[in-house]
């Protein structure tokens, strides 16, 4: 049941929607989080205004109303940071530098985004894709460098006949310096060596890995966002294309829910 | 060179926002509440002059901080209302905070009197005095 007479509850509509507009555009944060706290926040400030819209003296509904939300303050005002500066604030108090690069990105281009920003932040989308897909290639070859030196290890250590073997028919070939300087050590000491160095690569690799989920954490923000700007444009334009505003009123009720 | 009210309306504001959040956990120390019966609250009891919506995000970050605690309460009257109570940990920052802001304050209204005048010979002397 709606608590307003129809006037006053299109004003609150108005209000809560342009609200849910500006929250929108604050997403930051792990998604679902996110949303359920925009959605907290709306039915607070719709609950706010509605005991203020009670409390309000005088005999004109849309004088009252108007009043409460004077002293609520406009919705960018309760909103209170423009989002740029929130990813700064929240990429410097999480040390994830790429908040801090989306932030001033976003700051730079202007978002949401035309379509020369849009084309910029997809490339620097697509290069940080890349920069990741490269990071975990050079990751798994650690691994494998690893575990290719802990079976040579291994080997060497359990069968001295067969590695060498190995190395006589050629599978198995390694620098000529290196081979010199080897054949100085005894057949344990090479294996204990080789083992050494594949502990070494392997903790190198667990070491790049770890760190490697905040490069992820970073794309996968700024991915959200362009996915979220896209969608923003797309309807834009189907609304434009279709006739309608490109920023429709709600057709639903905030302040009946 | 003028100081506009204007400059003045807005270092203002920016000085309560500074405190607000101290504020907000002030109130919450004594008693829990939801947002509309806070924003009443700073308003009249401490007489602080606030667009009330900013409170919201201020709740929300000290909620999100584990400073308080919330919970959704139907309402008979009207819209269910989300009531927030300060937890142990918003009580200890509290408490900092606290006296943090009276050292502050004791240092915006400490009366800094006049330094006394050097003590000792001067040191720029016309010519006939130095002879």
């Amino acid at each position: 049941m709606n608590p307003y007479p129809e006037t006053v509850a299109k004003i609150v509509d108005d209000y809560l929607w342009r609200l849910e507009r500006h929250l929108n555009s604050c997403s930051l944060d792990d998604l679902a989080r996110d949303r359920a706290a925009r959605r907290d926040l709306v039915l607070e400030v719709r609950s706010h205004i509605f005991e203020a819209y009670q409390a309000a003296p005088g005999d004109d509904d849309v004088a009252r109303i108007l009043a409460v939300l004077r002293k609520l303050g406009e919705p960018a005002e309760v909103i209170s940071e423009r989002w740029p500066d929130s990813m700064v604030r929240v990429g410097s108090q999480r040390r994830r530098p790429l908040y801090i690069v989306a932030g001033i990105l976003a700051a730079l281009c202007g978002i949401p985004l035309g379509f020369g920003g849009l084309a910029l932040l997809t490339g620097v989308l697509v290069g940080l894709v890349a920069l990741v897909a490269a990071y975990y290639a050079a990751v798994a070859g650690l691994f494998a460098a690893s575990a290719a030196l802990m079976l040579v290890g291994v080997l060497r250590l359990n069968s001295t006949v067969l590695m060498d073997r190995l190395v006589t028919v050629g599978m198995l070939q390694m620098d000529h310096d290196v081979a010199l300087w080897l054949d100085q050590l005894t057949p344990d000491a090479q294996g204990y060596l080789l083992i050494a160095m594949a502990c070494g690569f392997a903790a190198a690799g667990v070491a790049f890995a770890w760190l490697g989920r905040y490069l992820v954490r970073g794309v996968r923000v700024l991915l959200g966002m362009a996915v979220q700007g896209g969608r923003h444009v797309a309807a834009r334009l189907r609304r434009r294309f279709s006739g309608q505003s490109p920023d429709p009123a709600p057709e639903f009720s905030y302040a009946a829910r | 060179m003028e100081y506009s009210d204007d400059d003045k309306d807005r270092r203002i504001t920016q000085l309560r926002k500074g405190i607000l959040e101290l504020a907000v956990l002030g109130v919450l120390n004594h008693q829990r509440h939801y947002g509309y019966s806070l924003v009443r609250v700073l308003a009249e009891s401490a007489s602080i002059s606030l667009k009330e919506g900013t409170v919201y995000p201020i709740l929300a970050r000290l909620d999100r901080d584990g400073l308080v605690q919330s919970e959704w309460v139907e309402s008979a009257q009207g819209p269910p209302r989300k009531y927030y109570a300060i937890t142990p940990a918003g009580r200890q920052l509290f408490a900092d905070l606290s006296r943090e802001f009276e050292v502050l304050a004791a240092l915006v209204r400490k009366s800094w009197s006049t330094p006394a005048a050097p003590q000792g010979p001067p040191i720029l002397v016309s010519k006939e005095q130095a002879s």
